[in-house]
């Protein structure tokens, strides 16, 4: 009897350690090939061979990421540089386990046409996302004191499409695209990127809490990834498949149109400007500029090393 | 089999169905290619306005009711805004209107954030179905503010109504909806609140795709950006854009039309995706921007046609196989005569003037071939029996011509030289008649010493002309052998001729009377052309001669005779007109001057040489042109040489042993004129004889005597006398030996002269001053006999 209840409490020890290593990650949106690196390394079993046990659960515009994060609901999730910085800087556990976008894909696309630059936006009417990404647009508003009216939308473009709204925020990856197909193909397009805004976006943070915990699952997790997304970059066709399969198991309406150009774009900007191959860490320098763009500003009041954004 | 083939494609039964055939192919070509070009425009005009109509009676319905559902929405308006101070009346508001309106699924009246104090930021009384029930619920939460949601924002920036572009309504039962947000003002022009009424697009979606014009045509329906809100893929609705779509295939024209649509205009455009050919008939839904289309494939619209145009294809070639077959059998039936006909034809051409005809009982134009026919056959029995006569006629008279020229040639003298023993005169003449027998004429003889000649040319050619020639020449031989002038010979011709001369036939005639001995010509001329005189010297000039009249023209008439001196060696060249007057193809005389040139040449030839020189000029001249007029040449030389000047002579005597020189003599002569052993054998032979006739008999025996061999060569003439002052006696005059007797009972010298006659051309005897003078013309090389001869 004795040992029958010691058997049971130590399958229950294990079992709960076992569950306590499983990383709950969470992507920023809705599945979307944004992600498709993740989705890569579940498929194929990447995660597996590591030796993590990865559970995928996505988010939405009424459940953020960064709140499931907060509420311990997951371990791991994306989330771009800029916001990384700034909730680290805030005291949050957040660590940098690997860095995917190098780029930046904030793009401004005109409605009206008579806007050509930056200088044109003075006073207009700009749509921006509500949720998130939001406060670079704004920091290069107040850096040109260019006063734009900022008209928060929720995900579509139908604020663009109905002509209430001078321009919008876009990012080149997700909204440029339905904005080109809704018959929009002429109108002017300024990357932020050109404008001196052009900082590393998404990468993958993990709570500190685990990271302290199961370093070793951690790295295994990051590594996992960044292999799934070395397989997308040779094998961007599979990936788009693998990518429809999940959001239609998610019971996402597909587009593969726009998954396609979606997935190209994320690619593309893994690879960091005059370089051809992708890469997953950080630039230090640039971290520094987003760190005196935060400072100027006034969102952080002090830097955030590279290293103490991935944990060291 | 190949014979049989291609006696079927050569038939005219097949070529003329053939022609038919094609003719008819033609016709129902062109027919059927106007029929299905006005019929595949008549069609297409008809679906075209059948689509369009249907397409605007749709967006028609579709319009009532948005029309509906905006009208009840104003009319609603006005009762919140009256009641503002009852935030809770809003509730029954919108209950009002989904009760009011079955279209309408679910209402809201969403306020301003804090524009009621203690319901805070999110105000928005929501009504909507669940089922049959209409339920209500407080819209606006933290995690769902409404204030940034399409529906309420647009509107409220546009500062005016708006219909959202549909959404998948995830709360509401997985439906597209649309909402009609109509924003309320207070007298500030504030905003206070969005009130909204919401639609299914299921209705407007039935009411799309029930459109339905054709079996496989299609209808889609956009929002403003383009993207699909009705489309036959249930994934592409809100999914796919019109744009994305068409640039996916690369279809630019596409994405202009989509532009045109979302832009809200109407129309109507032709398209060809992966060679599928289509319509797309489009026209705008105005309220809410949305366009609406409608795809109809040509292969629908035309189906009819098509399958009238397969009916009449069908019709047409069974038409035309049967109109081939019945024409090839009528024809041929028709035609069935004709092979008999030819096959007659081919036994009538056959000399079977009895063929038997194909009956034909028809009475068309098989009947008249058949008459023709008919008519032929008998046309040609009788025309053949007239042939045959004819031909037997034409080959009787042909026969009595060729007889008749014969004859005519035979009244002339043409065995030249016609005195091969004189050597004072040598002549040569010709006659050629232009047909069978011509009108030309000439004669000549030596009576004592003088050498009488004529030459004339009788009017007219052929057969009339020749008995005129035959009589002329009869009459001359007869009337110069009385009377010795020329002028009284050609008075007496012409007196005979001019006599009952009823057919006004006349003659030119030139007479003459040569003396040999003097060389004194008496002549007389009765219209005929001046002979040439040619001397030694190669002076040629004509004979100046009396015209006179022709003979039988004028019975009376007096002839005038002239008379004049030819020196030794002169030729007197006399012709007639065919001479002078014959043409070359171009039409052009020899003339005088042909003539002059011609004598002119080698003024010392012998006449024969003479006159074959004229006709070789005359024959080079005409080319082969036909001869139009008779050409007779009357050449005469004039030697007056004296007998005694031998150019060799051998003095033998009578004595047999003799014959030995003579036959040296001979030798010698032969190898001199390189004579054939042959001629020198025969020569031999002759002399012998004629020599040993002498020794043997011309002198009494024991007496002994001299005579004379003499040789002369004028031309190819090799002339031997034997002169002796024996007694006369006449070789000539001996009759021939009878070969057929045997040597025995032949009489003794007989075949002596028999052989000389053999072997010399010319054999003559003349008692001369108490001499005998025996003359043996021997002609070497003896030419052919002339063809002018």
């Amino acid at each position: 009897m004795k040992l029958k209840i010691l058997i049971t409490a130590l399958l229950l020890t294990a079992m709960s350690h076992a569950e306590a290593q499983r990383i709950l990650f969470t992507p920023q949106w809705t599945p979307q090939s944004q992600f498709a690196g993740y989705y890569v390394a579940q498929e194929m079993g990447f995660y597996e061979e590591a030796g993590v046990e990865v559970v995928i659960e996505h988010s939405s515009a009424s459940d953020l990421a960064f709140n499931r994060l907060k509420r311990g609901q997951s371990n791991a999730i994306t989330m771009h540089l800029f916001d990384a910085i700034y909730h680290i800087e805030k005291g949050h556990g957040l660590v940098n386990i690997l860095q995917t976008a190098q780029r930046s894909g904030h793009v401004v696309v005109a409605r009206h046409d008579k806007i050509k630059q930056l200088e044109d936006l003075r006073g207009c009417r700009v749509g921006i996302w509500r949720s998130s990404f939001g406060q670079l647009a704004q920091l290069m508003d107040l850096d040109h004191d260019l006063h734009i009216e900022w008209i928060p939308f929720v995900q579509s473009i139908n604020l663009y499409i109905s002509g209430a709204i001078d321009a919008t925020m876009a990012m080149i990856y997700n909204e440029v695209f339905w904005i080109l197909s809704s018959g929009f193909e002429d109108k002017k397009i300024i990357p932020l990127s050109e404008l001196g805004y052009n900082y590393p976006e998404e990468g993958l943070y993990i709570s500190r809490s685990y990271y302290e915990r199961y370093p070793d699952k951690a790295r295994a997790f990051a590594e996992a990834s960044r292999r799934g997304w070395e397989w997308a970059h040779e094998h961007p066709e599979e990936t788009l498949e693998i990518v429809l399969r999940v959001m239609q198991r998610e019971g996402v309406p597909v587009s593969r149109l726009h998954q396609e150009w979606m997935l190209r774009e994320v690619l593309k900007m893994q690879i960091p400007t005059g370089e051809k191959l992708p890469y997953f860490g950080l630039d230090a320098k640039q971290v520094d500029a987003l760190n005196a763009l935060l400072l100027k500003h006034n969102r952080i009041s002090k830097p955030i090393s590279v290293a103490q954004i991935q944990g060291r | 089999m190949q014979l049989v083939k291609h006696r079927l494609i050569r038939s005219f039964s097949t070529r003329l169905t053939l022609v038919i055939l094609l003719v008819a192919a033609s016709l129902f070509i062109l027919a059927f290619w106007g029929n299905n070009r006005l019929a595949r425009r008549y069609v297409e005009r008809e679906s075209i306005e059948h689509v369009q109509s249907t397409l605007d009676n749709t967006i028609l319905r579709i319009d009532n009711v948005l029309q509906s559902v905006e009208l009840a929405v104003h009319n609603l308006a006005w009762t919140i805004m009256d009641e503002l101070d009852n935030p809770d009346y809003m509730y029954s508001v919108t209950r009002h209107i989904i009760q009011s309106n079955h279209f309408v699924s679910g209402s809201a009246v969403a306020f301003e954030p804090y524009y009621y104090e203690d319901k805070g930021s999110f105000f928005a009384p929501y009504a909507y179905r669940e089922g049959d029930q209409i339920k209500s619920k407080q819209l606006g939460t933290k995690d769902y503010d409404y204030h940034y949601m399409d529906w309420y924002q647009i509107p409220r920036l546009l500062n005016k109504p708006y219909w959202s572009e549909p959404y998948y309504d995830e709360g509401g039962g997985n439906m597209i909806m649309t909402t009609y947000s109509y924003p309320l003002y207070d007298e500030q022009n504030h905003l206070i609140a969005i009130f909204t009424a919401d639609l299914s697009l299921e209705w407007f979606a039935e009411q799309v795709n029930a459109i339905r014009p054709y079996p496989n045509s299609y209808n889609i329906m956009i929002g403003r950006g383009g993207t699909f809100l009705v489309h036959r893929r249930h994934d592409a609705i809100l999914n796919e854009t019109m744009f994305s779509s068409a640039r996916t295939s690369n279809d630019s024209a596409m994405i202009a039309t989509a532009h045109r649509m979302v832009d809200g205009k109407r129309g109507l455009e032709a398209f060809n995706r992966n060679g599928e050919h289509f319509y797309l008939c489009y026209a705008p839904v105005a309220a809410t921007g949305w366009s609406v289309a409608v795809a109809c494939l040509h292969s629908d619209i035309f189906a009819g046609v098509n399958a009238m145009r397969k009916f009449f294809f069908w019709i047409a070639a069974v038409g035309l196989l049967l109109l081939s077959l019945l024409c090839f059998l009528t024809i041929r039936r028709m035609t069935r005569p004709l092979t008999d006909f030819a096959q007659s034809a081919r036994e009538i051409a056959q000399g079977n003037f009895s063929a038997e005809l194909p009956a034909i009982h028809s009475k068309d134009e098989m009947r008249t071939l058949h008459d023709s026919f008919h008519y032929m056959q008998q046309s040609l029995r009788s025309y053949i029996n007239e042939l045959q006569l004819t031909t037997a006629n034409k080959e009787r008279i042909e026969s009595e011509l060729r007889i008749a020229r014969s004859i005519q040639l035979g009244m002339v003298p043409k065995l030249f030289p016609p005195f091969p023993e004189r050597e004072d005169v040598d002549l040569y003449a010709t006659l050629i008649p232009a047909r069978e027998v011509g009108g030309d004429l000439y004669d000549f003889f030596i009576e004592n010493e003088q050498l009488h000649f004529i030459i004339g040319d009788v009017s007219g050619k052929g057969v009339p002309a020749s008995l005129v020639m035959a009589v002329t020449c009869r009459l001359f031989r007869t009337v110069a052998s009385h009377i010795h002038t020329p002028e009284g010979i050609v008075s007496m011709l012409n007196e005979a001729l001019a006599e009952s001369n009823e057919s006004n036939m006349f003659c030119t005639a030139f007479v003459g009377i040569l003396d040999l001995k003097s060389g004194d010509l008496r002549y007389c001329n009765a219209g005929h052309n001046p002979p040439m005189v040619v001397t030694l010297q190669g002076d040629v000039e004509p004979l100046a001669v009396r015209p006179n009249l022709a003979l039988g023209v004028w019975p009376g008439f007096s002839y005038e005779g002239q008379q004049c001196h030819l020196e030794q060696g002169t030729s007197l060249f006399m012709y007639t007109d065919g001479v002078t007057e014959a043409e070359n193809s171009a039409h052009t005389l020899f003339g005088d001057e042909g003539l002059l040139a011609s004598l002119k040449r080698n003024p010392s030839q012998s006449p024969r040489m003479v006159v074959e020189q004229v006709l070789r000029d005359l024959n080079s001249h005409a080319a082969g042109a036909d001869q139009s007029d008779d050409i007779t040449i009357l050449c005469c030389n004039v030697s007056l040489q004296p007998t005694e000047d031998p150019r060799k002579h051998l003095v033998l005597r009578n004595d047999i042993s003799e014959i030995g020189r003579m036959a040296t003599f001979l030798e010698e002569l032969g190898e001199e004129l390189q004579l054939t052993p042959e001629v020198q054998f025969n020569l031999h032979l002759a002399l012998e004889e004629a020599v040993s006739n002498v020794i043997m008999y011309a002198f009494p025996e024991g007496e002994e005597h001299e005579f004379l061999l003499t040789v002369r060569l004028i031309d190819n003439r090799l002339i031997f006398k034997i002169i002796d002052d024996g007694k006369a006696f006449d070789p000539t005059r001996q009759p021939d030996a009878d070969v057929t007797l045997s040597l025995e009972e032949r009489p003794i010298g007989g075949l002596g002269i028999f052989l000389i006659r053999r072997i010399m051309q010319a054999v003559e005897y003349r008692r001369v001053n108490e001499k005998n003078i025996l003359t043996m013309v021997k002609v070497l090389d003896m030419p052919q006999e002339s063809t002018n001869a």
